[in-house]
């Protein structure tokens, strides 16, 4: 019954959104404020009834209901608690619901905190989110339904592939998923102004926090797909460059560029259009990515949707929502109001430059992941576009990048002092510069570029200490009065410092741990030793072990460090019964030098095993980094200047909405 | 009929929410521009804020204080022309009735289509309970099952399992029932016997080492087994010894008295004599005959021998390793079957194997680079 229950809901949801995507529009033409008005309610009902829904295929994956289809599809019942959960959305028909819970949630926030927004807008803002919710609500039921039944339940079920069995994969979807449909929020308000012809003041102060919060999430959720693949992957790489990575990447390229502009429009009134433009292009982006990731375009463990219906679906309904939006742009844009204007030299010049290389590096990684994709199905012919190709494109792109950014927050609005951004810079630069020299000294051996690389991140990392210490006047004011300023610097300013810093780090993990990274393959006998970054370990032989759906082989080393024991690592081979596939487990030990990895490979013929033994430098650094961005993001999001006040109602008399808060 | 009246209360619950703003009238909302006007009034008190705290110069506050005031201005300006009241009341009676009406059709009407209200929930702990599958064999054997997930120390409970797993062709399972029946039971000769056979089957008819060892103890403890000769014999004319697997099979041709597997018995042995004779050693991959049967299969067969194949190639490589030219043609097999993953692993191991061997790795690296895997 809570199974039939949930896809009613969802069913329901479906009309609901319906109503919310049309009654909001005709009410526009005709005027009457009334039909604009069930956008409210409807996306609240919207939120509940998906809600509802989730809840039921919840409880059914739970509770192992076998008759739930896509539960014996994805779940098995020796599954751990944790994984019966993560289960919901380890599958295509499951990660679809809560993609729309997340839409939902998104809409009914609008509708909740939207008091301060025009009506006309709130309501036009809600429908165009309630045409989203109806063409993923229509897919989900039509193509991919979660609730389809099979009688009699099969005894137990096939299981959910071992590879997503795994703490940070259990999470790393409902952070991606509320990144990409967070920019749907942005997408929305963009599409809103354009169908209304005017862009409300509120319009930005309303976008940034919102395209704020899903950057946030998105930050954290590629930040864990990241983590995910260097432990669990068994390689002991990052980042890969894949189509599926990029697919995540590129929203996140755009919608960091959007972040910037949007405040641009929200301080000076300037870059609307382009503004409006971006925000279209960040969800078309998000879009985009799940469409190549379900489309069975790109094979992958994300591909658990390899059904040509499905992708042409999906096809058809990124092209009505991008096409659509796009051709409203060309159509409507011309009718918006041109902003203030600016010097080239100025903070608004410096986030254009911002959105040039951002934008122009997702263009790149655009054509790398695509090109391929496109020329496959035009010719036949299999090309790959690898890591080549984006550090010739991608990373010469970023490179002025990072040496532009800690200039950005030390100029000011309108004109900028650059010379005088410049001298206070000098410091940062100084201790960049010497950090490179030394490492040039150090590494006399190459490789040549890396040491460069450390010093982008310290650069980064100085130069965002420079913009707060420049603000408290940490070098000319009294003890007093550097804590005054400190309390009284809006948390916004601390809150980009630390995404600054955040890059930095990442940076600085990036370039270690490529450049010098080493690696070793070695057929070892239980007794034998080996030594690596200082490191000796001693391995002890293979054990199995039993675990709760799974059985492994455990291997046992002993590490120690100048004679003194460091750590027992235990890298492992598990088998998954139900699922009649294995996964490498490696162990792991990291200190703030880096990350000793070892796997343990296959059995040879004379007993011994092959091992592989890799010292990551730093590698931490890289998902610290993106944690700090993340910090800086939330730090941001707490501002409380981002807050919209309300204006006081013309008629009634009733208790004044305090503005600003 | 509880399913019904919750999904009434549910509809009814949404056309009370969607209905409301319809009927009855509500007062009118402010004008856009005050809107506007409130947030540049936040703006203004913002930037006087800042000035206060000393984070802006009077001129930069001065300069964004103009800027403000004159965009508030114009929203003061717009702020009075009143919205206009002349809206018929047509389309929101019409939206009524779409909504009370049409809404909760159309979504029944759809829900019947997909939906199956009369399936009761089937839980799995109602399921383990209900006496009615008590002669299901499928609800026995979950039951064995989560039995030994809590006790595996209970030998029994694998050696009764493990011949039904072999019944349902879950060969990879029984072979691990039968491990864990040998550990916990001792080895018998059926038990020995019995995970030999799971192994081979599991491995698509090639007899491992293991299974090798497996067979052989079975036989040493009874020698009037007839399974473990069997699949000894095909083991040696796995390795190419054909001239001992000759000698086995006439030995074998004895041990039943049916005509059918002594023609069976015959056969094996004249194909063994023509390899024998001089015919080459042949991978166990296509043989011509296998060839001329691809062409007469519909495209799911060809499919299934092409993966028996690459099957039996996986698992001979995992016995000799050091067959480079098996590597490549695996890790390229792999690729156009589209299993990339297991290319990338293969071509892991394969690397594994042979490091040190710069020839070998060039050549797996061009391979790789070919195919467009990460080496």
């Amino acid at each position: 019954m809570i199974a039939e229950i949930g896809h009613y809901a969802l069913i329901l949801a479906l009309g609901v959104a319906i109503v919310q995507a049309v009654l909001p529009l005709i009410g526009m033409r005709a005027r009457d404020p009334q039909l604009a008005a069930v956008a409210l309610p409807a996306s609240q009902l919207q939120f509940l009834l998906v809600g509802i829904a989730f809840i039921a295929l919840t409880t059914a994956f739970v509770t192992s209901d076998f008759s739930v289809l896509n539960v014996w599809q994805n779940s098995h019942s020796a599954k751990p608690l944790l994984y019966k959960f993560s289960g919901v959305w380890g599958n295509h028909e499951g990660s679809m619901v809560l993609w729309v819970l997340i839409l939902a949630l998104f809409g009914a926030a609008v509708a909740v905190y939207g008091s301060n927004l025009p009506k006309q807008l709130q309501a036009n803002v809600l429908a165009v989110q309630g045409a989203l919710a109806a063409a993923f609500l229509l897919f989900i039921i039509a193509t991919s339904n979660p609730f389809a039944r099979i009688d009699p339940a099969p005894f137990d079920g096939m299981g959910l592939n071992p590879v997503l069995q795994d703490p940070a994969l259990a999470f790393h979807p409902p952070f991606l998923y509320a990144g990409y449909v967070g920019f749907s929020m942005a997408f929305s308000f963009a599409v809103a102004a354009l169908i209304d012809g005017r862009i409300d003041a509120a319009w930005a102060r309303w976008v940034r926090p919102w395209t704020l919060a899903a950057w946030m999430c998105l930050t954290i959720g590629i930040a864990m797909g990241s983590w995910w693949a260097y432990y669990e992957l068994g390689w002991g790489g990052f980042w890969f460059w894949d189509p599926v990575e990029n697919a995540s990447f590129m929203p996140w390229l755009a919608g960091t560029a959007l972040l910037h502009s949007a405040l641009v429009m929200e301080k000076r009134d300037a870059l609307k259009v382009w503004t409006i433009l971006l925000a279209i292009i960040t969800f078309s982006l998000s879009l985009m990515g799940t469409f190549l990731v379900r489309s069975g375009v790109l094979t992958s463990v994300h591909a658990f949707a390899v059904d040509p219906a499905r992708g042409v679906f999906i096809l058809a309904i990124m092209g009505l929502f991008v096409g659509g939006a796009l051709a409203l742009f060309a159509w409507r844009a011309p009718l918006l109001s041109q902003g203030g204007l600016f010097a080239p030299i100025s903070r608004e010049g410096a986030l254009v430059l911002n959105n040039l290389l951002l934008t122009t590096a997702c263009a790149a990684v655009f054509v790398g992941t695509l090109y391929p994709l496109a020329l496959e199905a035009l010719t036949g012919e299999k090309i790959s576009v690898g890591p080549p190709f984006f550090n010739l494109t991608f990373v010469p792109l970023m490179i002025p990048l990072l040496i532009a950014v800690p200039f950005g927050p030390l100029l000011a609005w309108k004109r900028g002092d650059l010379p005088g951004a410049a001298q206070r810079l000098m410091a940062a630069a100084g201790i960049a510069l010497g950090v490179t020299v030394i490492m040039l000294a150090i590494n006399q051996r190459g490789p040549w570029l890396a040491p460069f690389g450390i010093g982008f991140g310290f650069w980064l990392i100085m130069g965002a200490a420079t913009e707060i210490s420049y603000r408290v006047k940490l070098f000319e004011a009294s003890g007093g009065e550097i804590w005054r300023r400190l309390r009284n610097l809006p948390r916004a300013a601390f809150g980009s410092a630390l995404a600054h810093a955040g890059l930095g780090l990442t940076v600085i993990g990036i370039v270690a741990t490529t450049a010098w990274g080493s690696e070793k393959i070695l057929a070892l006998k239980p007794g034998d030793t080996t030594d690596i970054a200082g490191y000796h370990l001693a391995f002890n032989g293979v054990a199995p072990r039993q675990g709760p759906n799974y059985s492994e082989r455990v291997a046992l080393f002993n590490v120690t460090r100048n004679g003194r024991e460091v750590i027992e690592l235990t890298p492992s081979k598990r088998e998954f019964m139900a699922e009649q596939s294995s996964t490498t487990e490696a162990g792991i030990y990291t200190s703030w030098r880096g990350d000793l990895y070892v796997v343990l490979g296959d059995a040879l013929k004379d007993g011994a095993y092959t091992i592989r033994v890799y010292f990551h430098p730093l590698v931490w650094l890289i998902w610290f980094g993106a944690v700090v961005m993340f910090i800086g993001g939330a730090v941001s999001l707490f501002d409380r200047r981002l807050r919209v006040g309300a204006p006081k109602r013309a008629e009634t008399k009733a208790a004044p909405v305090p503005a600003g808060e | 009929m509880f399913l019904w009246v919750i999904l009434a209360l549910l509809t009814a619950i949404v056309l009370y929410g969607l209905l409301r703003p319809l009927i009855g009238r509500r007062a009118d909302d402010p004008a856009r521009e005050a809107f506007d006007a409130a947030v540049y009034r936040d703006q203004l008190a913002e930037v006087d804020s800042d000035r206060a705290r000393g984070l802006i110069g009077e001129t930069e506050a001065e300069a964004a204080r103009l800027e403000i005031a004159r965009r508030l201005l114009a929203a003061d300006y717009g702020k009075d022309i009143a919205p206009d009241d002349n809206k018929s009341s047509f389309p929101a009676k019409a939206a009524i009735i779409a909504v009370a009406v049409m809404l909760p059709v159309a979504v029944l009407g759809l829900y019947l289509t997909y939906g199956s209200p009369r399936l009761p929930d089937q839980p799995l702990a109602a399921r383990l309970q209900d006496p009615v599958n008590e002669q299901n064999l499928a609800a026995l054997v979950a039951r064995v099952e989560a039995r030994l997930r809590e006790h595996p120390e209970e030998g029994e409970g694998w050696e009764v399992i493990a011949p039904v797993y072999m019944g349902w062709r879950r060969y990879g399972d029984a072979a691990q029932a039968y491990a864990q029946a040998i550990r916990l039971l001792g080895p018998s000769a059926k038990r020995l016997s019995g995970q030999g056979q799971a192994l081979v089957l599991k491995n698509d008819g090639v007899v491992t080492e293991v299974a090798r060892q497996a067979l052989e103890q079975a036989l040493a403890l009874d020698a009037s087994l007839l399974e473990p000769r069997i699949l000894l014999t095909i083991a040696k004319e796995q390795d190419g010894n054909f001239a001992a697997a000759v000698e086995d099979w006439r030995a074998l041709r004895e041990k039943q008295d049916n005509d059918q597997w002594r023609a069976m018995v015959d056969q094996r042995i004249e194909q063994a004599e023509a390899r024998l004779a001089g015919g080459p050693r042949v991978d166990p991959g296509p043989s011509q005959s296998d060839i001329a049967a691809a062409e007469n299969m519909s495209p799911a067969e060809r499919q299934a021998m092409v993966e028996r194949m690459v099957q039996g190639l996986a698992a001979r490589l995992a016995q000799q390793g050091d067959d480079l030219s098996g590597w490549l043609k695996l890790v390229r097999a792999y690729t156009v079957l589209d299993r990339k993953d297991e290319a990338q692993a293969a071509l892991a191991r394969a690397k594994s194997q042979f490091s040190g061997n710069t020839q070998a790795i060039e050549q797996l690296d061009a391979l790789a680079a070919e195919l467009g895997l990460k080496s």
